[in-house]
């Protein structure tokens, strides 16, 4: 298709995320939320729906949708109720679950989201509810299906957007902006991959100018960030195509294949959404007070765009680093510990450790597919490293060799620093005679050198480096060369 | 007023099947049912708000502490199961078993509930 057709069109997009609760028991019982596990491990009469068994709300699922509430500046409900969502499915025991149906506990709120050209967009929230997972079901064994329930009854909140967005980039960057909320209150452990973030999108398109929404559809099985992007992409393609080609979009659930980058209609059970929502009789209404949020909102920490903010205000951090540092909570608080255990901390040595914590550490983590806190490395230790090298006792190059030695070590890069011997030499003595040691060994290259090939400057630097086991000082070793090559 | 066809439709949602005969005679039972209940129209209800909870009138939040007890073995989840296998509950094919309707001319390979 011609893709001035494509500007004729403005897609409207919605989000609804799904979001696991990082609760350590599940919403109504006490069986473990953890991940993994034998089958049926994590059942309990309550979540198997036992007869006679009743529900209890965790209080920290209450207390974390709360967070969640406040951090979206959503108006939070002073009584909402739970109500039970009817349908048959063989992952789901009791034959409803638990959700919350025309009283959310928070709604009306709205997140900033940046997008890729630095502009913010205001997106807002339509509700935020409480909910129950269902089971898992295997189908692609034999005959039969397989029914895993320790996930039944796992707590989870439902995001709901407004159909604020108007390209995939914006849908995008709320996601990136929900998963950066959610991490930084401690709520869930935003891991789209392994479904502790879930999203659908509606996604609908209109002639540009017209005010009038078009048919939406729902896009499913989005289990990624990129998949989310490719996805709306691959679904406002198909609804512009069917609409010039003169058809009519309809009401359907889209599942989308990340393999063809195409979205396709899902097959539904023709009565799918008749869901008969009443009151759920076993749980008494949830009452929310003044007190209560004053005491919720003194839990939630600083958020990454002001986080990010204040290290560019502070640290004189340039954009780029504060964003990188700041992506992830823990990192950022790995970085500030580092910047505290300092002894000086000059702008130079603060963006040291910035690049450091950029480059080394997060290759790092990469490589031993470790987090920031499983890695074990001290940020005392990184700034110890870092003002090493700004001292001089070290070179950055040993530095760098350094630290993947660091994390889980019981000695202190100081101390590493001298068992080894790897302080670096300034002695002006000492790297002369190995300069002229290089020299005399080199004649030749002395005189192409003299000759005009000024490149084996390098040549003789890199020789000497070499000879002084790396520790020589660069710097300094860098005049000295110059000085001695112009003697010889 | 109960139609034979929101008889089919309840039916059909809680997974029931019936003969023509019991469709009919559940359909005159169910508008005895509901004219009975209805009788509760000629009531003025205005300004009462509907009860949503019979514990309605109890202000303080019922909650539990997030803290995670011993669950039950898989051997004692599994023992009321008809069927079960390596540890899962077994159950008739979910794809063979719904009826379901195709939307869309799209072919498909997968089943999908919400």
């Amino acid at each position: 298709m011609d893709t001035a057709i494509f500007s004729k069109y403005e897609p409207v997009i919605g989000l609804e995320v799904h979001a696991q609760m990082l609760t350590k028991s599940k919403a109504f019982c006490t069986c473990s939320t953890e991940f993994g596990g034998a089958p049926n491990t994590r059942t309990c009469p309550i979540c198997l729906a036992h007869p006679g068994t009743l529900p209890t709300l965790n209080e920290n699922l209450l207390r974390f949708i709360v967070r969640m509430g406040i951090a979206t500046h959503c108006e939070i409900r002073p009584r909402s109720i739970f109500a039970r969502k009817n349908y048959f499915y063989p992952d789901l025991p009791k034959g409803y679950q638990i959700s919350q149906y025309d009283t959310p506990i928070c709604h009306n709120g709205f997140i900033e989201t940046e997008l890729p050209d630095g502009e913010t967009k205001r997106i807002g929230i339509t509700r935020i509810h409480m909910e129950e997972d269902s089971g898992k079901s295997i189908h692609d064994f034999g005959t039969e299906t397989l029914v895993d329930l320790n996930r039944a009854g796992v707590p989870l909140i439902e995001i709901v957007s407004e159909p604020d967005m108007r390209s995939s980039d914006q849908a995008y960057a709320y996601l990136t902006a929900i998963k950066s909320i959610v991490t930084y209150l401690g709520i869930c452990d935003g891991n789209m991959e392994e479904g502790s973030l879930r999203c659908d999108a509606n996604v609908s398109v209109r002639l540009r100018g017209t005010e009038k929404f078009g048919q939406k559809t729902e896009v499913k099985n989005l289990n990624s960030f990129r998949n989310v992007k490719l996805a709306i992409e691959a679904e406002i393609v198909r609804q512009i195509a069917v609409i010039e080609e003169g058809g009519v979009v309809l009401h359907q659930t889209m599942a989308f294949d990340p393999n063809k980058s195409l979205t396709r209609a899902m097959r539904t059970k023709e009565d799918a959404h008749d869901y008969r929502y009443f009151p759920e009789p076993d749980l008494v209404p949830v009452t929310i007070t003044k007190e209560y949020i004053d005491e919720v909102r003194a839990e939630i920490p600083e958020l990454q765009r002001d986080r990010r903010d204040r290290f560019i205000r502070d640290f004189e951090l340039p954009k780029y680093d504060a964003d990188v540092l700041t992506v992830d909570k823990a990192t950022a608080d790995f970085f500030e510990q580092a910047i505290e255990a300092l002894a000086g901390k000059s702008n130079e040595v603060i963006k040291s450790i910035s690049n450091y914590t950029m480059g080394d550490v997060m290759r790092m983590l990469t490589e031993r597919k470790a987090t920031i806190k499983s890695l074990g490395l001290l940020p005392s230790h990184l700034a110890e490293l870092i003002t090493l090298v700004t001292d001089g006792t070290i070179s950055n190059k040993i530095a760098k060799d350094l630290l993947p030695e660091l994390p889980g070590n019981q000695k202190s890069p100081k101390e590493i620093v001298q068992d080894r011997g790897m302080i670096q030499v300034s002695d002006e003595g000492a790297l002369r005679q190995a300069i002229r040691t290089i020299l005399e060994g080199n004649p030749d290259n002395i005189a192409k050198y003299k000759s005009g090939k000024v490149n084996l400057f390098g040549f003789f630097v890199g020789q000497t480096m070499k000879a002084m086991g790396g520790k020589a000082n660069p710097t300094l070793l860098n005049e000295l060369v110059k000085e001695e090559l112009e003697k010889a | 007023m109960i139609t034979r066809e929101s008889v089919e439709h309840i039916a059909k949602l809680a997974r029931l099947e019936f003969t023509d005969a019991d469709y009919d005679k559940l359909t005159v039972e169910m508008n005895t049912v509901i004219g009975y209940i209805d009788q509760l129209s000629e009531l003025t209800v205005t300004g009462i708000e509907p009860l949503e909870n019979i514990n309605e009138s109890v202000e303080t939040n019922i909650l539990r502490p997030d803290s995670a007890k011993e669950s039950l073995t898989s051997a004692q989840a599994l023992s009321n199961a008809p069927k079960s296998a390596d540890g899962f509950f077994l159950v008739p094919k979910v794809i063979e078993q719904q009826k379901t309707t195709v939307i869309t001319t799209e072919p498909e390979d997968e089943f999908y509930e919400e």
